[in-house]
C-alpha cells in the first residue's frame, strides 16, 4: 500500500514531467481525432458514419466511467495508466498496418474510436487524482490553472495543427503520432514509480 | 504563485451565479450589436475556467485520496452523459418554441438550482478545511473508544497529528 501523505519535493518533479508529457500527447490524440474525423468525412461524405464515430467514442467512456473509478482506486494507479497508455498504442499499430495491407475498414476506425474512448475513461480521472497525490497542498491550485490553460490552448491550436497535417499527410502516417504520443506518456508515467 | 487564499465552494457558487446571469444577459442582446454579443462569450469563458479550476482544486484538496478516482471518475462521467442528454432534449424543445425562450430558460432553472444550493446545503461553508475538521471528530469518535482522552492533547499537537 501506497503511503498517500508523504508528497515529497521529487513526486512534485515527477509530476512536472509527467503533466509535460500529458501536454504534448494531448497535442497528438487531438491532432488524431481532427484528422480521423475528416478522414472519415472525406471518405464516406455521410453524417450518419460521423455521428456513429462521434458516438463510439462517448459511449464507452460512460458506460466504463464508474467502473474505473472503482478499478482505478483498488489497483495501483500506474499500473491502470500504463495499461491505458499501451492498449491504445497497439490498437492504433494494428490498425496502421491495416492500413498498410489495404485491409483497413470503416469498422476497424470505429473500433479503434470505441478503444480509445475506453482507455480514456480510465485515463483521465486517475490523471486528475493523481495531481493531488504528487503535488504539495499549497500548489494545487496554481498547477490546476496552469493545465487549464495548456488544455485550453491545445484545444485552439490542434484543429489547426490537424488541418495542415490532413493536408499534406495521409491517415496513418497521421496516426504515428499517436503511437508517439503514447510512448512519450509512457516516459512520463515512469517518474510515478520513482516517487519517494 | 500559490496564493494565500484558500479555494472554496462558495466562489464556485458565486461565479456559477454569474455565469446565469451573463447567459441571461445573452438572450438580451439586441440585434445587429454583436460586439456585445462577442463581450458576453468572453465574460461566459472566463467564469467557466474559473470554476473548473476551483472546483477541481477544492474537490482535490478536500476528499480522500483513496476516494478521488471514483469521485472524479463519476463526475466526469455525469459531465459527459448529460451532454448529449441535453442537446437532444433542447433539440426537441427548441423546434416547439421560439429558442430565445431556450436562453431565457436555462439559465433561470441553474439559477434557481444555485439558489436551493445556498438555502437548503452547507454547499457555501464547504472550503479547503472542511475535509480537516471532520477528520478531528472522526479521531475522537476512535479515541474514545481506546480510553484515550482528545482534550488531553494540547490543540498545537493535535493540528501536526492530523496534519
Amino acid at each position: 500500500m501506497i503511503n498517500y501523505d508523504k508528497i515529497s519535493k521529487k513526486s512534485f518533479h515527477g509530476y512536472i514531467w509527467i503533466w509535460i508529457s500529458q501536454i504534448i500527447s494531448l497535442i497528438g490524440s487531438n491532432i488524431v481525432s481532427f484528422a480521423v474525423i475528416w478522414y472519415l468525412t472525406l471518405q464516406t461524405e455521410s453524417s450518419f458514419i460521423l455521428s456513429l464515430a462521434s458516438i463510439a467514442s462517448i459511449v464507452p467512456m460512460i458506460i466504463v466511467g464508474p467502473f474505473a473509478g472503482v478499478i482505478s482506486d483498488r489497483v495501483n494507479k500506474n499500473i491502470v495508466l500504463i495499461l491505458a497508455d499501451f492498449i491504445q498504442a497497439l490498437g492504433t499499430f494494428v490498425l496502421i498496418i491495416l492500413f498498410y495491407l489495404n485491409l483497413a475498414q470503416l469498422w476497424h476506425i470505429i473500433a479503434l474510436l470505441a478503444v480509445r474512448g475506453t482507455c480514456q475513461g480510465f485515463q483521465f480521472p486517475v490523471a486528475v487524482s493523481i495531481t493531488s497525490l504528487m503535488v504539495p497542498k499549497e500548489k494545487i491550485k496554481s498547477m490546476n490553472s496552469l493545465n487549464q490553460i495548456f488544455t485550453s490552448l491545445m484545444n485552439i491550436a490542434s484543429p489547426a495543427i490537424g488541418a495542415v497535417a490532413i493536408a499534406s499527410f495521409s491517415i496513418e502516417q497521421i496516426s504515428w503520432n499517436i503511437i508517439m504520443e503514447v510512448l512519450l506518456n509512457i516516459v512520463g508515467w515512469k517518474y510515478y514509480f520513482k516517487r519517494d | 504563485m500559490a496564493s494565500k487564499r484558500q479555494g472554496s465552494m462558495k466562489s464556485v457558487i458565486i461565479s456559477g451565479m454569474m455565469l446565469s446571469v451573463v447567459l441571461l444577459g445573452l438572450s438580451l442582446v439586441p440585434r445587429g450589436w454583436f460586439w456585445l454579443f462577442f463581450i458576453i462569450c468572453f465574460l461566459m469563458g472566463i467564469n467557466l475556467a474559473y470554476i473548473d479550476t476551483q472546483l477541481i482544486s477544492v474537490l482535490q484538496t478536500t476528499i480522500p485520496k483513496d476516494l478521488q478516482g471514483r469521485v472524479f471518475a463519476t463526475m466526469f462521467t455525469l459531465i459527459k452523459a448529460m451532454n448529449p442528454v441535453g442537446l437532444i432534449i433542447l433539440g426537441m424543445i427548441g423546434e416547439m418554441v421560439p429558442v430565445i425562450w431556450l436562453f431565457l430558460i436555462s439559465p433561470s432553472i441553474s439559477l434557481v438550482v444555485y439558489f436551493l444550493l445556498i438555502k437548503f446545503t452547507k454547499m457555501m461553508h464547504y472550503d479547503e478545511n472542511t475535509g480537516n475538521e471532520e477528520l478531528n471528530t472522526n479521531e475522537i469518535d476512535l479515541m474514545d473508544d481506546t480510553e484515550f482522552r482528545i482534550s488531553n492533547i494540547p490543540k498545537e499537537e493535535l493540528k501536526t497529528l492530523v496534519e
